[in-house]
């Protein structure tokens, strides 16, 4: 199977990556430019037999499979169909069953919620509908104090989003306080 | 979180859109690509060692960024200054400025840009941050060494041995040689059923191009038949937002007009609410430096508002660069379904 265009899918022409690293799509005309590397040639699950022969070590679930790993918890041989991947190592489906909180610890992180961006945009985006800036404002500055010390995000990003938002709110929330003094102290030299 | 906290380093290329970005990190042992829709972050992580091939293919990207955006609104806002100062060259500067940015952004987009994919044997994945083809270099500058550290370099000619071999997954519609029974089966992708451009989207853009034009030609005649000029075609303008915002829940149109459309919305809500507050400012100072008692209320000012040059100037600046992206969308023509198009603008 030659390399895939990068912009429509399609084969690329093997006699050009011939010459080169470089070939056009014979469908979308794109210039494609390769960097292939090993992991492409290696044999893949699929390329080499799985039934284990004479003397080769054997999955312990499936003594007639060829064992590609050994778990890292206890030990025994695994086949393709046994091997779970956590992190750094190799389990077997019992080791996981077994330690389950453990297996649940190792799990990559693949989405989280950035509550800086929702502190910074809540305080801005009720200024349209101010009435709720009442309920907001409150709301923005508990967000931003409980969340203050957690990671925001898997890679680097900084709490400025927090504090500009935290800024907002503080000074909705004053302009709500002293809104209502005004009208109370009004209402009171009315009286 | 993960129990013990990596340590990413950014490699070069961002995607800073108004909803969508999108950037990729580097990690001990794998690439992290952050996809990231304003509120939430997505990860996905390629190990080094299962990293097949990094393609890159030249294709035209007209992608706006957010950054633009504000360049683009900053140069709407100063035009209309430039024409009402005294000064008669500032407008023709301000007009060569403008055309010239427009004239780098429509060539880098389409001369120097790129789409480049990460294939491992179970995925192919765009990475969406890297899409000009400089960016591409210095990205590619950067991975090769971590990769060829973990799995080594590729020696001689490479092309006969991947030729038996399945470079990434086999996508529906990949001509599967490998596959039993597929040899003499070829299917080719199904085209997109959603198009580029329909009457209803070229109405559209139409409106934002001719009313951009309209306020910005009509920005130095009478206020009154100014500002009506300008309420007409905002009319106009929402008017033709609606019939694309159906046709793409219907799926007859692609989402780059969508999001157009949206864009159209949005930016004429938040100049409405930012002319407002301005003329607000304006009367406020004026009360605050007028020597006379009378206070001019700001409410009495709302119509007045939309009759001034800079205001109707701003709007027209705004509506061209919006029709001035319609257009191009329309003419880039289909592309290909899995191509996603919610990061383009």
């Amino acid at each position: 199977m030659p390399v895939p265009c990068a912009r429509c899918n399609m084969p690329l022409p093997k006699w050009e990556l011939l010459s080169g690293n470089a070939a056009s799509c014979p469908s979308c005309g794109s210039r494609n430019t390769i960097h292939l590397f090993p992991a492409a040639l290696a044999q893949t699950a699929a390329d080499r037999p799985e039934a284990a022969i004479e003397g080769e070590a054997a999955c312990f679930d499936h003594p007639g499979k060829r064992a590609v790993a050994s778990c890292r918890q206890c030990g025994r041989f695994v086949c393709q169909l046994c091997a779970v991947e956590f992190g750094t190592g190799v389990w077997c489906p019992s080791c996981v069953a077994n330690a389950a909180g453990q297996a649940r610890q190792a799990n990559a992180t693949t989405s989280v919620t950035l509550y800086d961006t929702w502190a910074l945009a809540i305080p801005f985006a009720l200024l349209i509908v101010w009435p709720l800036t009442l309920l907001a404002a409150p709301a923005v500055i508990a967000l931003a104090l409980m969340k203050w010390k957690q990671p925001i995000s898997l890679v680097r990003r900084n709490r400025w989003r927090f504090a500009l938002g935290l800024a907002v709110a503080l000074a909705e929330g004053g302009a709500w306080a002293w809104g209502i003094w005004y009208v109370i102290a009004r209402a009171r030299s009315g009286a | 979180m993960e129990q013990e906290r990596i340590k990413y380093k950014k490699l070069p290329g961002r995607r800073r859109g108004f909803i969508f970005g999108s950037s990729v990190w580097l990690g001990p042992d794998h690439l992290l690509l952050v996809r990231s829709a304003r509120f939430r972050e997505e990860y996905k992580r390629f190990y080094f060692r299962d990293i097949q091939a990094i393609v890159t293919a030249k294709a035209p990207r007209f992608h706006i960024s957010t950054r633009a955006a504000f360049l683009g609104v900053a140069l709407g806002v100063v035009l209309p200054v430039a024409v009402n100062s005294r000064i008669p060259w500032t407008i023709w500067w301000s007009i060569a400025l403008l055309a010239v940015l427009i004239a780098l952004w429509i060539y880098i987009s389409a001369a120097a840009s790129c789409r480049t994919r990460i294939y491992t044997a179970v995925s192919s994945d765009e990475l969406p941050s890297v899409y000009r083809t400089w960016t591409a270099r210095k990205f590619l500058e950067k991975v090769q060494p971590h990769i060829a550290q973990a799995q080594g370099a590729l020696e001689g000619n490479w092309a006969e041995a991947v030729e038996e071999k399945q470079v990434g997954p086999l996508p529906e519609g990949r001509v599967g040689l490998s596959m039993p029974g597929s040899a003499a089966r070829i299917t080719l992708p199904s085209a997109s059923a959603a198009a580029s451009s329909t009457p209803a989207s070229n109405f559209f853009v139409a409106s934002l191009c001719l009313g951009g034009l309209a306020n910005l030609a009509a920005v130095q005649v009478n206020g009154s038949v100014g500002r009506w000029i300008l309420l007409i075609t905002i009319l106009v303008q929402l008017v033709g937002a609606v019939p694309v915002l159906v046709q793409n829940y219907r799926g007859k149109l692609q989402a780059g007009m969508r999001n157009l459309a949206i864009a159209a919305l949005v930016s004429a809500g938040v100049w409405y609410y930012a002319v407002l507050m301005g003329a607000s400012m304006a009367v406020a100072y004026q009360n605050a430096q007028s020597r006379s008692h009378k206070i001019v209320v700001p409410q009495a000012q709302e119509w007045v508002v939309f009759e001034y040059p800079l205001t109707r100037g701003s709007a027209g600046g705004l509506t061209l660069l919006l029709g001035l992206a319609g257009v191009i969308l329309s003419l880039r023509g289909e592309r290909p379904p899995e191509e996603r198009v919610s990061f383009n603008v």
